[in-house]
């Protein structure tokens, strides 16, 4: 759930109403996921580093995550709604580093859990994880530590594997693997979300709509598109992630190889220059002075570090 | 005992048909009485044995409970007991209503996968498009990128941007050897190709990811392509020196292979232009699983207590045995797929690919340092 802010900012309402209109939006979103048949849904409601920002946003925040899952949690178990189909078998599990946050709000927190759990897990049709305050890295760490005693612990019976990583993890446990990540507002990255989950097998999808505009449309389509692939490679009976390993190494083949290489690029120079003649020229006088010192070259720019600056 | 249950069982039966709503779907408490010898449960097995369907339910129940029992069906033991009359009709209709409603569910599926398929349909009408169009986008950009075969060429494209990234990571993959640039060769020029272009735009390290650890398995070969292909781009006489580094092998090595003869290796050639960084699946989950491993080693000799396993400390572990954290990671494929990439190492890297592009060519290379000089990082503020 990312870009509250900057839609508040777009339509010019105070920062409040941003965070107030993706909470509407999540909820949408849990009820098409649930009419779709999504088993478990997990968002990224509050990151750890978000601890950073002001002091009355973070209050605000929580105060507003905790009081919607209340009212939703509310819902879910009153007797009368149990004909809505809607709030049939769904279970809300906040998940993360719950020590960071105040006791009221941990006991509230309690509250909703306890309210909305399910004894049978037949009967569960959807798992809702609120991953607040959370980081993949945080859940990685914690689990290694828990380990680490664990195996101190239990001695030589105990052993540390994947699995037993994993069993450790608060949302792992839940959901060990990620098929689909959707990530709203644009950026490219993960924010310390789901690193382990879905460093393999996953699809994305890198939305540039804000999370309060991400509705109905956008899911819609992102599902069917997810859908389509899934079912095409199954027909097609593609082992999408094959990895083959072959052992044919000869150092000779290096000159068919570049031979190969320089006949394609030659044969692409027709096309170029009934496009991008003035390009084509400008680019092309430089292209054959290849004598050069790699310290004579030009100033390259500034190099960032995202890991550095903090 | 038999006797006694078998009257037992007749009378439940007679009393659920003579109640008033027989039908299956709609009455709300007859259903949770049903619930253990409802029809749609049974094996068409049994409704073989029956000799008449109008009894179904006389039958379907009696047969069930004898099978539990292990007894002989009652209702052929005794013709008596089975009671043709009233409850007739209404098994009838109760028959009617489940083959009905059997019906309706199998044409609504139908119904709803033809539907399925149609949207398939026109999305693959909408998804051959925008393949094309994708495909004809990246023509376009390769053309406007095309030659760049020059480090100057290069470096006049990355001189216009604010930023550049410290450390590039890019994910490889194996092509099967029919194709072109396939196989591991393909593979060992891909990665050549992308240590000329990296030092070319000036950047300093460079990770290079494949899932099996193909790169690492040849160093020396990898090692002369790279070095060939610098000559390519910097001239023959004075090609800048890289390092090629295998965490997981924890080995170092500086430029082209050396003879046996002239081992010693001299404070000039240690002083690089570009660090190349090989990694495969094992530095991933496995290689936090090992560092799991050799911590409770240490602290079940209590060597280090509870209270120093920090945070801190796994992350430097980590770099120590990975790497450094990239800072935007390049995956040449068409959609994109981590392959079992470091996953403690990804948390903040800028990812870029370009849609249905299917080899490694300079125009994702310079498209990725493009969006990554605009990306704007607040790590949570």
């Amino acid at each position: 759930m990312d870009g509250n802010r900057r839609f508040a900012k777009s339509i010019n309402q105070p920062l409040k109403n941003g965070h107030e209109i993706g909470s509407t939006s999540l909820l949408q979103i849990i009820h098409f996921a649930k009419t779709v048949g999504v088993k478990h849904l997990s968002v990224y409601a509050f990151s750890i580093e978000n601890f950073n920002r002001t002091e009355k946003e973070v209050q605000l925040l929580m105060e507003l995550l905790v009081e919607k899952l209340t009212d939703l949690s509310q819902r879910i178990s009153e007797k009368s709604n149990s004909k809505h189909e809607i709030f049939k078998g769904i279970q809300i599990k906040v998940v993360g580093d719950l020590s960071y946050l105040s006791t009221e709000v941990t006991a509230r927190i309690n509250e909703i859990e306890k309210r909305t759990s399910i004894s049978d897990p037949s009967n569960v049709f959807f798992n809702l994880y609120i991953c607040c305050p959370y980081t993949s890295r945080n859940e990685i760490f914690h689990s290694v530590k828990s380990n680490i005693k664990a195996k101190k612990q239990q001695g030589d019976a105990y052993e540390i594997s994947e699995s037993s990583l994993e069993k450790k993890m608060c949302l792992s446990k839940y959901i060990p693997t990620c098929d689909y990540l959707i990530r709203t507002s644009g950026a490219t990255r993960f924010s310390d979300y789901l690193m382990w989950q879905s460093h393999n097998q996953c699809s994305f999808v890198f939305s540039k709509t804000f999370w309060p505009d991400y509705g109905f449309r956008s899911f819609v389509r992102d599902m069917i598109s997810y859908s389509y692939f899934k079912s095409l490679y199954s027909w097609n009976k593609v082992e999408v992630f094959a990895h083959k390993k072959h052992n044919c190494l000869l150092a000779n083949q290096l000159a068919n190889v570049e031979a190969l290489k320089y006949s394609l690029i030659q044969s692409q120079i027709f096309e170029k220059q009934i496009f991008f003649p003035m390009k084509i020229i400008s680019r092309a006088l430089h292209s054959g002075r290849n004598n050069v010192l790699y310290e004579n070259l030009k100033m390259a720019p500034k190099s960032a570090s995202i890991v550095e600056r903090n | 005992m038999t006797d006694l249950e078998d009257n037992n069982v007749i009378a439940e039966t007679q009393e659920l048909l003579n109640s008033e709503d027989g039908s299956y779907s709609t009455s709300a408490n007859l259903a949770s009485k049903r619930t253990d010898y409802n029809p749609l449960n049974v094996k068409p097995e049994v409704s073989k044995q029956v000799p008449c369907l109008t009894n179904t339910k006389y039958i379907v129940k009696n047969v069930m409970q004898s099978q539990k029992e292990n007894i002989n069906p009652s209702i052929f033991k005794d013709n008596g007991k089975v009671n043709i009359g009233d409850g007739n009709r209404k098994s009838i209709n109760d028959f009617i209503s489940v083959e009905f409603y059997r019906l309706n569910k199998t044409i609504f599926d139908f119904l709803m996968k033809l539907l399925l398929a149609l949207i398939f349909c026109n999305f693959s009408v909408f998804r051959y498009f925008q393949y094309n169009y994708n495909c004809v986008k990246l023509k376009f950009y390769s053309l406007l990128y095309n030659p760049a075969d020059s480090p100057q060429l290069i470096r006049n494209d990355v001189a216009s941007l604010l930023k550049i990234p410290k450390r590039l990571a890019a994910i490889l993959e194996y092509k099967p050897e029919e194709e072109v640039c396939g196989g591991v060769l393909g593979l060992m020029e891909d990665a050549s190709d992308l240590v000329a272009w990296s030092l070319s735009a000036g950047i300093k390290h460079l990770t290079l990811y494949d899932y099996d650890g193909l790169l690492k398995d040849d160093v020396n070969l990898l090692r002369k392509i790279i070095y060939s292909k610098l000559c390519k781009y910097f001239g023959g006489q004075n090609p800048p020196k890289f390092a090629v580094r295998i965490p997981h092998k924890g080995k170092v090595y500086y430029n082209l292979p050396t003879s046996s003869s002239i081992f010693e290796e001299t404070s000039s050639d240690k002083k690089v232009s570009i660090e190349i960084v090989l990694l495969s699946v094992t530095d991933g989950r496995q290689t936090i699983v090992e560092l799991t491993k050799s911590l409770a080693e240490l602290h079940k000799e209590d060597k280090i207590s509870e209270d120093d396993i920090t945070m801190k400390l796994v992350d430097t572990e980590l770099k120590q045995l990975v790497g450094e954290e990239p800072d935007l990671l390049l995956y040449f494929g068409p959609n994109l797929d981590l392959q079992g990439f470091p996953p403690w190492h990804i948390r903040l890297t800028e990812l870029f690919w370009e849609h249905d592009n299917n080899n490694v060519s300079y125009t994702v290379f310079i498209r990725g340092l493009k969006q990554f000089s605009t990306c704007k990082v607040n790590v949570g503020k």
